[in-house]
């Protein structure tokens, strides 16, 4: 698909890597040369500098003749213009970045009135993740489908954990919940696990199961953890402010820290109830002030990726249950995962995701199959796909037993007449089911590119 | 350095060279003669290339260094390599010698040192015309078109192969854009042989010749090269496509996507078709009375200005012999060379502009110091980045013809022929005068003075830098 990225920043350049690895053609706009030049330096992309809103440099990077086009500058406005005319062009869709909460609250509006495939909020998005993993602390990331019950938990097993030392096929029976484990990350490798697979400590697993089944098993396993009741929000940044508002719609007490007392009167403008402390919380003192010992919950949104990860690191120690932290250079993501312990996220990360996801829906929807969503758990080599069996799919009519499923590949879920199922090997696919595949180290953008070994690698 | 990941670049060009000598091989068969030659060669070719395309690197990572080193070091291997046929066949026994022959044609030079040529077995004729057209367009571009290459760091070698001062790609993937460069290359080719077959060309020589045309080569099947046709309209068929084949391909492609107005506004083109119009007008004037008229004045002015612009080297007539005048006109031609992306040679024309632009902006700030201005070009600001390499690229070249001609002149030929042989070997074009003109060769030259040629003809062609950074040590340390 031809696709035009307006402005190479963290949000334009995460999701061009993501878009061009997975083979699109690219062009890039940014006003400033160096981040053209450094784009079209380390991606197979071409780069046009100049602004997003001019119709010159639109008509240079020949934006009337694109699938898509995103606006992703820092520029509400720019975006808006730049998708506009755009559009006006002959683009056939286009996606705007929105960060003003005001645009967000009119996204509907504008959708329509500037013809808008749909608007993306990434302040919106962060918070909206960070809201899911706090409703289940034991989890590193929790993602659902559209349409689905079932959810996928990624958690890491603690020392003393039950599941230590115990093999895959007697999790049932010892367990008694209807759960798969779709994925496990040991060291450096990411593999999709057989049933003489033998679970260690250490190990990043990605389980799969309706909601409460999860909880059970999880209950079961001696690693559930009370969904957090008092949070410290470090940074009271916008994303902060969905964050809360999320929070405290299901009862949630939110304490901000925030720095810049300007910020806070703001803060407290926004949000009437929430407890808003203007003090620097990258001292101690202070948070042992505000509640620190007594919080279940903290995280961390300030804009400076160590501070983060030092305050996470340190909120951690201090006893706080779940501890988020926002990471936007996600180049260190290995070598965080060995000191953070708990979950990172980054917002550019997950903006690139969901317009990846929606591009794969543009791009795949064919008789065979159609991509409903795309996830990754936790690391990048792991991809979950949910997918609508086409009417001429291959793999419909035989048992999946009898099928010849290709290594790293796993059918986490089945969704037929809207209940979800975990397929086992009598499971007989048909067309109009929904099934959410698991696949290591390579995307699937094809439901029968799990017959065979020829998936993109990731 | 990434060693790993250069080997297995250089191993895949390695392959390609094995599976681009399938077409000599062939020629050889349909002629009734040896193949061993060939064989001998592609077995070589596929053992060692086999083995470099086998190392695994542990990353693809390609920066400039990387880019620089493999554009060096494949034209270098795959000249090495090329010149295996011409020993083994017998047809230049002398390894130097062909190895000569083999990178004038890589980097279609056209220079020879075959007295007669016509001399050939006819499948190494097909073979040394065929490498005009291989390095016309590159063979890394070859690859990028049809290997799988990883197309995130490919820009690298991309820039460091096709010529110009800043090299774009036409559309946002290395593979596409290197295809639709080869089609455009592969289609204008056939345009002209099926042409030259209308000139009661035969469709061996007509083919070969537009191998040699198309690549801006020089080569020719026969002792006096196009004069020896003795047509008219297979000297203008020539010379319209010497003058297509010295654009820049990315108007073709503009062309081809129905903006052939844009295509028109450039430049480039501009100034190119004026160096070409006023140089042809003065020498056509210049040798009207030794032709015998205005009019084989125009053919023989209009063919020999485009052979010399576009660097290619074609000859109808001994223009050694011409008046002083047009002699240097031709020269001073020999360095401007073709335009910027194109498969021509030289320093290329948009290079000349940017310096001339450059040296008026300099006059103006010598008046006025305060006046801030910029260069523009093509219709934008050209960044000072660019036009401080266009000068460094100028002298070095400058510099480099210098100390190539001083080196020959080791050999006790005159002035004349020394510094003609350096500036025809390093801007591509092939013959120059006196004793290297059109009637003569390179075959009197010593073996050291017939390297530092080869040198030069791959300075020109990768344009100076690739061919040096293999010279400097703190490019091969590991990192």
């Amino acid at each position: 698909m031809k696709i035009v990225i307006a402005g190479a920043g963290k949000m334009g350049m995460a999701a061009a890597r993501q878009l061009c690895r997975e083979g699109h053609d690219l062009t890039l706009i940014d006003q400033r040369q160096d981040r053209v030049d450094s784009a079209v330096n380390s991606m197979d992309v071409i780069g046009c500098c100049g602004s997003c809103a001019a119709p010159e440099t639109l008509k240079e990077a020949a934006a009337g003749h694109s699938d898509l086009f995103i606006a992703a500058t820092g520029s509400d406005e720019a975006n808006l213009i730049a998708c506009q005319l755009a559009r006006k062009m002959g683009a056939r869709h286009a996606v705007s970045l929105l960060r003003n909460p005001a645009y967000i609250q009119s996204a509907e509006l504008l959708k329509e009135t500037m013809h808008l495939s749909f608007s993306l909020h990434p302040d919106y998005v962060t918070a909206e993740e960070i809201s899911r993993v706090l409703q289940f602390p034991a989890a590193i990331r929790v993602e659902s489908f559209p349409d689905c019950e079932m959810e996928i938990v990624t958690f890491k097993i603690e020392e003393n954990s039950k599941l230590t030392g115990v093999p895959l096929h007697k999790l049932w029976t010892k367990f008694g919940q209807k759960i798969l484990i779709c994925c496990v990350e040991r060291e450096d490798a990411v593999q999709i696990p057989r049933g003489d697979f033998v679970l260690r400590t250490g190990d990043r697993i990605s389980v799969t199961g309706l909601p409460g089944a999860l909880r059970r098993f999880f209950k079961a396993a001696g690693s559930y953890k009370k969904p957090v009741r008092n949070v410290i929000l470090l940074g009271g940044s916008r994303s902060a402010v969905h964050l809360t508002r999320l929070l405290e719609s299901t009862g949630v007490d939110v304490t901000i820290i925030e720095q810049n007392s300007a910020r806070c009167q703001a803060l407290a403008e926004l949000l009437k109830d929430t407890s808003i402390h203007c003090a620097d919380g990258t001292n101690t003192a202070v948070l042992q002030e505000y509640g620190i010992s007594r919080a279940d919950g903290f995280v961390a949104l300030t804009g400076f990726d160590e501070d983060n990860i030092i305050l996470g690191l340190y909120a951690g120690k201090a006893g706080v249950g779940k501890v988020i932290s926002k990471v936007n250079n996600t180049k260190f993501e290995e070598l965080l995962r060995d000191i953070f312990p708990d979950t990172t996220l980054s917002p550019q990360e997950l903006v690139a995701e969901r317009i990846s996801g929606y591009v794969r829906g543009l791009d795949h929807a064919s008789e065979k199959s159609t991509i409903e969503a795309l996830y990754y758990l936790g690391d990048r080599r792991v991809a979950a796909t949910e997918f609508i069996v086409g009417a001429k799919a291959a793999c419909t009519g035989t048992a999946l037993k009898d099928l010849p499923i290709s290594g790293g590949v796993l059918l986490a879920s089945v969704i037929r007449g809207g209940k979800s199922f975990l397929p086992d090997g009598q499971t007989v696919l048909q067309p109009g089911d929904r099934v959410i595949v698991v696949s290591a180290n390579r995307t699937i953008v094809e439901l029968d590119e799990i017959l065979s070994a020829s998936g993109k690698s990731v | 350095m990434n060693y790993k990941a250069v080997g297995n670049i250089l191993g895949k060009v390695l392959l390609a060279e094995a599976a681009l000598l399938l077409l000599p091989l062939a020629a050889a068969v349909v002629f009734r003669e040896s193949v061993l030659p060939y064989l001998y060669t592609m077995l070589l070719l596929l053992l060692l290339g086999g083995g470099l395309n086998a190392l695994k690197p542990a990353s693809s990572h390609l920066f400039a260094r990387e880019g620089f080193v493999c554009v060096g070091l494949s034209w270098v291997l795959m000249s090495a390599f090329g010149a295996l046929p011409f020993v083994f066949s017998g047809d230049i026994p002398n390894y130097a010698d062909a190895l000569f022959e083999t990178v004038s044609g890589f980097t279609t030079t056209g220079a020879s040192i075959l007295p007669n040529p016509e001399l050939l077995s006819r499948g190494c004729m097909f073979w040394r015309l065929f490498t005009h057209w291989v390095g016309g367009m590159g063979v890394l571009v070859f690859i990028a078109a049809i290997l799988p290459v990883s197309g995130d760091h490919y820009i690298h070698i991309m820039r460091a192969e096709v010529p110009g001062p800043t090299v774009s790609k036409l559309v946002p993937r290395v593979r596409k854009t290197a295809r639709i460069l080869y089609l455009i290359y592969f289609g204008l080719t056939l345009m002209e042989c099926l042409l030259l077959m209308l000139g009661k060309m035969c469709f061996y020589e007509a083919l070969l010749h537009s191998f040699a045309t198309a690549g801006t080569g020089g080569f020719s099947t026969r002792a006096e090269s196009i004069g020896a046709f003795h047509s008219a309209y297979i000297e203008m068929v020539i010379a319209c496509f010497m003058l297509l084949f010295g654009c820049n391909f990315n108007l073709f492609y503009l062309i081809l996507l129905g903006q052939g107005a844009a295509a028109a506004r450039s430049e480039e083109l501009h100034v190119y078709l004026g160096v070409i119009a006023v140089s042809v007008a003065v020498i056509a004037a210049n040798i009207a009375r030794l032709c015998g008229g205005g009019l084989p004045a125009l053919r023989y002015a209009f063919f020999q200005v485009m052979t010399v612009l576009s660097t290619t080297g074609f000859s109808t007539c001994d223009f050694d012999a011409w008046p002083e005048l047009s002699r240097w006109v031709l020269v001073l031609l020999m360095f401007i060379g073709g335009c910027a992306g194109s498969t021509g040679g030289g320093m290329k024309v948009s290079r000349i502009i940017l310096l001339t632009k450059s040296y008026f902006a300099e006059l103006k700030r010598m008046i006025h110091p305060t006046q801030v201005k910029r260069i523009w070009f093509e219709n934008r600001p050209v960044g000072e980045q660019t036009v401080m390499s266009v000068h460094v690229f100028f002298f070095v070249y400058l510099l480099a013809t210098g100390l190539g001609a001083l080196v020959l002149s080791l050999d006790g030929k005159d002035l004349t022929t020394n510094l003609t042989a350096s500036i025809a070997c390093i801007s591509n074009v092939g013959p120059g005068l006196s004793l290297v003109g059109p009637t003569g060769n390179y075959a009197f030259f010593s073996v050291p003075s017939k390297l530092v040629l080869c040198f030069e003809m791959l300075l020109g062609r990768l344009e100076i830098f690739p061919m040096l950074f293999l010279l400097t040590p703190s490019v091969w340390r590991k990192r």
